[in-house]
Order: C-alpha cells, then structure tokens, then sequence
C-alpha cells in the first residue's frame, strides 16, 4: 500500500482487521514482556521470604500497642497488623516507576526509538507494566497473601471483601499509572524529573495512606484526603479487604467503582492531553 | 620517565571521593536548577511530612512508654537528620548500581583506581538532601535546648558513636543490596524491603515487645539510627547498648565478605 492510500478511508473489513492485527501485536508484545520479566524470576523470592519476616516485626510492634487497649482508631489488632502488612500488596500490585523510565530515556537517550513504534507511548508502557503485575500477582501477592494468613489468621476477611480489594487495586493499578506517565512526560520539557518521582512517595504514603491508616491524622487533615483522588490508590481497597465497610453491599460497591473510573477517566483526558503537547518539546540526542 | 620510575598512584581517600561526588552532583543539579528547586522543597517537605505523621501514631496510640511529647520531638528532629544523612552521603547508590548492572556498564569500576566496593559506595551522593540535614540539625539543636538537656562531652560522644555506628550498619545493607544486584541484576523488591526496614526505625525499640526490643538493638540493630542516639542524648542508655556497636561492625564485615565473593563470581553481563 502508498502512503497516500493510507489517509483514504478504509472498508469495514479491513479495519477490523487492523484492529485485529494491533490487539495480536500487543499481546505479543505482552508475552515477550512476560518472558523479559520471568528472566529475573529470583526476585520474586525475596518477597517470600523478606516480607513475612517484615509481617512478624509489625506484629511485634502492635503486640505491646494493644496490650493495654481491644481497639486503636476502630482498628482490631488483626486488622492494624494487616493494614501494614498490605501496604506490600500495593507494591506488588500497583507502584510502577513508569515516570522514572521514561524520564531516563529522555535523559540518557533511546525516547527516539520509542516515539517511533507501531504503538504509542502509553499502550507501550502498560502492556509492560500489566505482564509486570500479572506475575507479581502470582507469584508475590498470593504466596505472601497464605504466608500472612499463617503469621496472622485474618478474622475479618470475607470473599467479597477480597474480590472488591483486587477489583478496586486494579482500577488503581490504572490510575497510578497514569499519574506516573503524567509525571514522566514531563521530561520532555525539563528532562530531569526525579522531583516528580519525590513527589510520587508524597501522593503514596500520604495522600494514600500507605505509610499510615488516614485515620491518624487530624479530623481536618482527614477531610481533605477523603475529597482527593488518591485515596482510591490504596485507602479505599484495603477498607474492602479488612471489612472495614460493608462488603454484602454490592451497590455500594458499585458506587465506589463508579467514582474512582470518574477519576481515572479525568485523569486519563488529562494524560492525553499533556502528552500532545509535551512530547513537541522532545528533542533527540539527550532531550 | 620509565614507568618504574614513577611514584606509585596514590588512590584518593574514600572521603575525598565522596567530595567530588558531592560537588559533581552540585554541578549537574543547577543544570537542572527548576527541578533542584523543587526536589529540595519536595524532600524538606517529604521529611517533614514523615515527622509529623509520626507524631500522629504516638498521639493516636495514646503515646508511647516511656516517652514524653517533647522527646519524641527530639527523636523526630533526630530521624530528620538520620534520613537526611544517609540519603546526602549514600541515598544514590543503589541507583547507581541497578543502572550500571542493567545496562552492562558495571564493568568499567573494575579498571578505576580505587576498590570496586569504595568506587560504588562514593558515588551515590544526593545533594538535594542538604535541606533535610539541616533541618535535621536546627531541630535536634532546639528540641536538646528546650528539653533542657545537660550535653556533657561524655553524651555527645555516645551520640556521635553510636550515630557512626549506625551508618556503618546502613553501609552494611547497602553492601548486601549491591552484592544481590551482582548476580540478581532486577532488585526491585529488595529495594522497597530496605526502605520499610527505616519504617521500623522511625519508632522508639520501646514500643516493641518481647524480644522484639533486643532483637532491633543487639541482632539486628536498626535502633542505632535514630533510637540509641536519642537515648544517650537523654542519658538513659541501657548498658547493653553498647553491643549494637560492636553488631554493626561484624555485620558490615560479614557484608564485605558476602560482596568479595559475589565478586569473585561476576562473569560480566549480569553475572
């Protein structure tokens, strides 16, 4: 086919099957990531052992808290042990360093060849990071998830409670990602962005709630956390895992999961458009 | 001049490298001077943020025994200048190692001067910590002040030893975290596994029960960082304290022998 064919437009059939030819195209592309990432399969070890042994150290902590008390903040010492504990899950199954990728390639060279592929940037990145997700959910989230059962019987777990926490981080899953990519975009106007990567830990462990359950912060601080978007991150699911709310509640549920797409799909139009107008500053040869 | 004649190469001082790293750090990072500006603000705000949700547990576990508001002041302000220290002097390493052993140029620390090991670990200088440090230090300085803490020389010297002496265990970690990378080359959960374990050393060894408490001081002596300092700051060490000095140094001997051996096995290209 010409080049100028290609601007004319096509017949049904054949644009279903490009499409079909682009959906093939990327889950090859997801297999080779699936096989690049089973190449460092060691890793995946470390979690087995490190982390339950991290389990036992917040348990020893919490011990001696909840000698003296049944409940701190409306947490049961199962459930505070477990809140910490799956602060890990979050790790596994939704941090990428997506900002930090893209902002090395436009440092250090290489953005050239990405900008050049059949696919974009975006689709790139998170056919990468779901292959990532998929084995750590495997091999990391599950494992650890049965050695924490063993550590520390969960009593609050339900099935729908653990259904509606993998729904809800998969949701997260895509909402930092964009966030990520956002940050890493951004590269293509200031090219060191590591301040974006600093600020990333800031959105985590605070504004989410992984270094800490939010209802330790003051009544003030903890009404301005619940409007933003970030508690969806990891504050939201994990409520679902430890039964912190209503999990026989499926339209609450369904509520919850309409709010947080809300979010993702603003937060998607705005990665879209500060793509289009960030990657026109790029300059090969170092940015 | 024949090269016999030559006076041996001297290889620079480990401090020394450490200073040229920090200057060449200096250098680039007003290349990037709008992102500098801001990673100093998000860093001085990020550890400022870390100490007051600290603040936040103690006041929502109704505090911790043995330890008043104003202590626990003082142990934030010296978690400040801790994390702040490490990450000036050491926060870019493992930065630094992931990159040059994913994109094969590790290498090239085998042909420079000095040890492989002294080359790794002087190059991670982050010098957008500058800010935490000394905010670290104006907060100790005040929070010692108000508390009205008599500093004797026997106190500042038990401060300084065992601060030494965690930042020889922090060495000690590191040096386990770059040997693994050696043969491991993606360390990504090893990474988020070294960074929880300063979680559990932002607070008072105190707080754990049991054994948990000797375990953190003697075996695995993560109180040298903030907790033991503190302590003698106020005068209350325990006598058996002085064994997590003694803990840090076999560790990082033990680290040094894991990373000779890791070394001996490096065939390049991963490992």
């Amino acid at each position: 086919m010409h080049l100028h064919e290609l601007s004319k437009p096509q017949p049904v059939g054949e644009r279903a099957r490009g499409r079909l030819q682009a959906s093939d195209a990327l889950f090859s592309l997801f297999k080779h990531h699936l096989k690049l990432r089973l190449q460092y399969r060691e890793t995946f070890l470390f979690s087995l052992v490190l982390h339950p042994l991290v389990m036992l150290l917040i348990l020893a902590m919490f011990k001696g808290v909840y000698a003296k008390q049944q409940t701190v903040l409306g947490y049961s010492q199962s459930q505070m042990v477990w809140y910490f504990g799956s602060s890990q899950f979050f790790y596994y199954l939704v941090w990428n360093i997506v900002d930090k990728n893209i902002a090395q390639k436009v440092m250090f060279g290489g953005m050239d060849r990405e900008l050049v592929r059949p696919y974009s940037l975006l689709s790139w990145e998170l056919v990468q990071l779901l292959a990532h997700k998929l084995l750590a959910l495997v091999f990391e989230f599950i494992p650890v998830f049965l050695a924490y059962w063993l550590i520390l019987r969960p009593d609050f777990l339900t099935g729908a409670g653990l259904a509606q926490y993998l729904i809800l981080t998969a949701l997260a899953l895509l909402q930092f990602f964009l966030l990520s990519f956002l940050f890493g975009i951004l590269a293509f106007i200031w090219q060191d962005v590591s301040a974006a990567h600093a600020l990333k830990f800031i959105v985590v462990n605070v504004l989410a709630g992984v270094a800490l359950p939010i209802a330790f912060f003051p009544q003030a601080v903890q009404r301005v956390l619940y409007a933003l978007p970030f508690q969806y991150l990891f504050h939201v699911p994990v409520q679902h895992l430890l039964g912190r709310v209503d999990v026989a509640r499926w339209d609450a549920f369904a509520v919850t999961c309409a709010w947080h797409s809300a979010w993702l799909v603003a937060l998607f139009i705005l990665t879209e458009a500060a793509s289009r107008r960030t990657v026109r500053h790029f300059l090969s040869a170092g940015g | 001049m024949s090269a016999a004649k030559q006076a041996p190469r001297r290889t620079p001082q480990f401090a020394l490298l450490l200073a040229i790293d920090l200057q060449m750090k200096l250098k680039r990072a007003l290349a990037f001077r709008l992102n500098f500006a801001a990673n100093l603000l998000i860093s001085l705000f990020y550890s400022l943020v870390f100490s007051l949700f600290q603040f936040c547990v103690y006041a929502g576990l109704r505090g911790y025994p043995g330890w008043s508001a104003g202590e626990m002041l003082l142990f934030q302000a010296v978690l400040l200048f801790w994390t702040g220290s490490v990450d000036l002097l050491f926060g870019g390493v493992r930065d630094f190692i992931d990159l040059e052993v994913t994109h094969g140029n590790f290498d090239r620390l085998f042909v420079w001067p000095p040890q492989v090991l002294v080359s790794l670990l002087s190059r991670g200088t982050n010098v957008q910590a500058t800010a935490t440090v000394l905010a670290g230090a104006i907060g100790s300085g005040m929070m010692v002040a108000r508390l009205g803490v008599h500093l004797t020389w026997s106190k500042a010297l038990a401060f300084a030893v065992f601060f030494a002496a965690g930042l020889i265990f922090y060495l000690a970690l590191l040096v386990v975290y770059s040997a693994c990378t050696l043969f491991m080359v993606k360390m990504e959960r090893l990474r988020e596994v070294f960074d929880r374990v300063l979680f559990f050393a932002s607070f008072p060894a105190d707080l754990y029960a049991g054994a948990g408490k000797a375990a953190l001081i003697v075996a695995f002596p993560l109180a040298l960082w903030v907790y033991l300092p503190v302590q003698a700051l106020l005068g209350r060490l325990e006598h058996f304290a002085v064994l997590s000095v003694g803990s840090s140094i076999s560790l990082l001997a033990l680290a040094v022998a894991f990373w000779r051996r890791q070394e001996r096995r490096y065939v390049s290209a991963g490992g």
